[in-house]
């Protein structure tokens, strides 16, 4: 069990580098819009990945998991929101 | 007395409890802290995003002016600083002597964390662009400033975690403490996800 | 036993009579919430305290007022804290000391808005200057209530008794509190944007989690007299 937990923190630090590396790079990605949601979604999906696995909050009570996503989805929206329009 | 069932249950079987309610990582508390800062970083992403739409062409002009490559480093530093806390915390359950071993790595990134950020910001004092030399710089000095002392008080904490090990490097007290040490570490590590897209990337 | 829990509860509701003289003097009296701009210019903030000059006068008498009242619900957070902390408690008498800092300023911020309004004859610069000097005092002592809050929050979580004193969650939420008072120790050097003394991150972020925290340390502190939680050991 406990080997199973280990690589499986370890994949998402390697996914989460990978993504941050992705974002890194994508400042000419199809225009500076596309470019734009591109980077804000990465950062909130690295947020979720963040809060579910390292912070276990996917073990946690439903509750406590979905106010901390429902604050994701909401400010990662208001920042859409607020670059894009 | 709850959350010492649910730490024996964490105990025995190596993952966090699998009880119908779920495990609370660390205790109720923490969480009390943990939320309220995410509502008031909230308050700041959301105040930075519309001065930004005010004063664009200052914004993007100074934007340019900020070291990507460092902020980028720093980045990788927290993530994997992160993931040394995440396997610390799993040793302490499967009562391996490594936890601390993992724990100090945390420390000690997360130490390197704060020297980068003393680089970043002696070099772009050198060059003229400090606290008050336009709006943007006014956020991004305040920003991560704030996230510093963060990481500050969140290397303090768990400084006083890995105190708590016995000779023998196990965690006498229990599994509470590391998760919730850790889980603040995690919750600087996310705002610092979400800073380095606003400041550096956008 | 009885006796001394009335003492404790009526120093608690001393703390709510405070905030509200404090609300009221600052907010419909003296009309200074939300704080003046730091742009203005001297002519434009010496007419604002010509204008409104027996508001300000009598918000002044209810603002330094306030800060005294405040001190015997900060004795009442005190003496949980001793009672937490026993024998020997250094932490308690730090915070004993400390807040002396972050509400004896609240006294001196009245004093100052009522020589600001005092004599309207007086030019406007020097106007100015004095109404600068209330609003610092009055958002500038960040760190006394930074390390006044984490003095608390740390004793509270320190308690090793099986059924705490107070609760946990009390200790976390005066951390966090302690974290987003600091913001108003930069204030002298901005005078636009978020940081300012009217800003909205060393402001009114402040002054809201201020009202949280103030209004949930009377709450839990009431229930925690209501339970006896002082009595015996």
């Amino acid at each position: 069990m406990s080997v199973i937990l280990r690589t499986r923190i370890t994949l998402v630090w390697a996914l989460l580098v990978g993504a941050t590396l992705f974002s890194f790079e994508t400042q000419t990605l199809g225009g500076a819009a596309v470019a734009r949601t591109v980077i804000l979604v990465i950062a909130f999906a690295k947020v979720l990945m963040v809060g579910r696995e390292f912070m276990e909050l996917r073990h946690a009570p439903p509750l406590l998991l979905w106010l901390f996503q429902g604050w994701a989805a909401l400010t990662c929206l208001a920042l859409l929101i607020l670059f894009n329009l | 007395m709850a959350t010492r069932v649910s730490d024996m249950t964490s105990q025995s079987t190596g993952i966090p409890g699998r009880t119908s309610r779920g495990h609370i990582p660390g205790e109720e508390g923490i969480w009390v802290f943990i939320g309220g800062d995410l509502l008031a970083f909230a308050v700041f992403f959301i105040t930075y995003a519309v001065a930004r739409r005010q004063e664009l062409a200052v914004f993007e002009t100074s934007q340019r002016l900020l070291d990507r490559d460092l902020g980028l480093l720093n980045t990788l530093i927290l993530l994997t600083s992160s993931l040394c806390v995440a396997q610390a915390v799993a040793a302490v359950r499967r009562s391996d002597p490594r936890a601390r071993l993992f724990l100090f790595g945390g420390i000690a990134l997360g130490a390197s964390f704060v020297v980068v950020k003393a680089f970043e910001y002696s070099a772009k004092i050198a060059h003229g662009f400090t606290l008050n030399t336009n709006s943007f710089s006014i956020y991004y000095y305040m920003f991560t400033g704030i996230h510093l002392v963060h990481v500050l008080i969140g290397l303090g904490v768990l400084c006083f975690t890995a105190s708590r090990f016995d000779r023998a490097g196990r965690m006498p007290g229990g599994v509470a403490l590391i998760e919730g040490s850790g889980a603040f570490w995690h919750l600087i590590d996310l705002l610092w996800i979400v800073l380095f897209a606003l400041l550096y990337l956008l | 036993m009885n006796a001394s829990s009335t003492t404790m509860k009526l120093c608690t509701y001393m703390g709510a009579v405070a905030g509200t003289m404090m609300f009221v003097g600052i907010w419909p009296l003296a009309q200074m919430f939300p704080p003046l701009a730091p742009t203005l210019s001297a002519a434009e903030v010496a007419d604002y305290y010509r204008a409104h000059q027996t508001g300000i006068l009598v918000g002044g008498i209810l603002i330094t007022t306030s800060s005294v009242l405040f001190f015997p619900f900060l004795a009442a957070v005190a003496t949980f804290m001793k009672k937490i902390e026993g024998p020997v408690s250094p932490l308690t008498w730090s915070f004993v000391m400390v807040v002396a800092y972050g509400f004896v300023t609240l006294f001196f911020a009245g004093l100052f808005f009522t020589a600001a309004a005092y004599r309207p004859d007086n030019p406007d610069p020097i106007i100015r200057t004095l109404s600068d000097i209330a609003f610092f005092l009055f958002v500038m002592p960040a760190v006394p209530g930074f390390v006044q809050n984490v003095l608390t929050g740390v004793v509270i979580l320190g308690d090793k008794r099986a059924q705490p004193i107070l609760p946990r969650w009390l200790g976390y939420m005066n951390l966090w509190t302690g974290v987003l008072l600091l913001p108003g120790l930069a204030v002298g050097l901005f005078k636009v944007g978020p940081f300012a003394w009217n800003g909205i991150l060393a402001f009114w972020l402040p002054a809201v989690v201020f009202g949280i925290w103030f209004n949930l340390m009377i709450f839990a502190m009431l229930a925690a007299i209501k339970r006896r939680a002082l009595a015996g050991d």
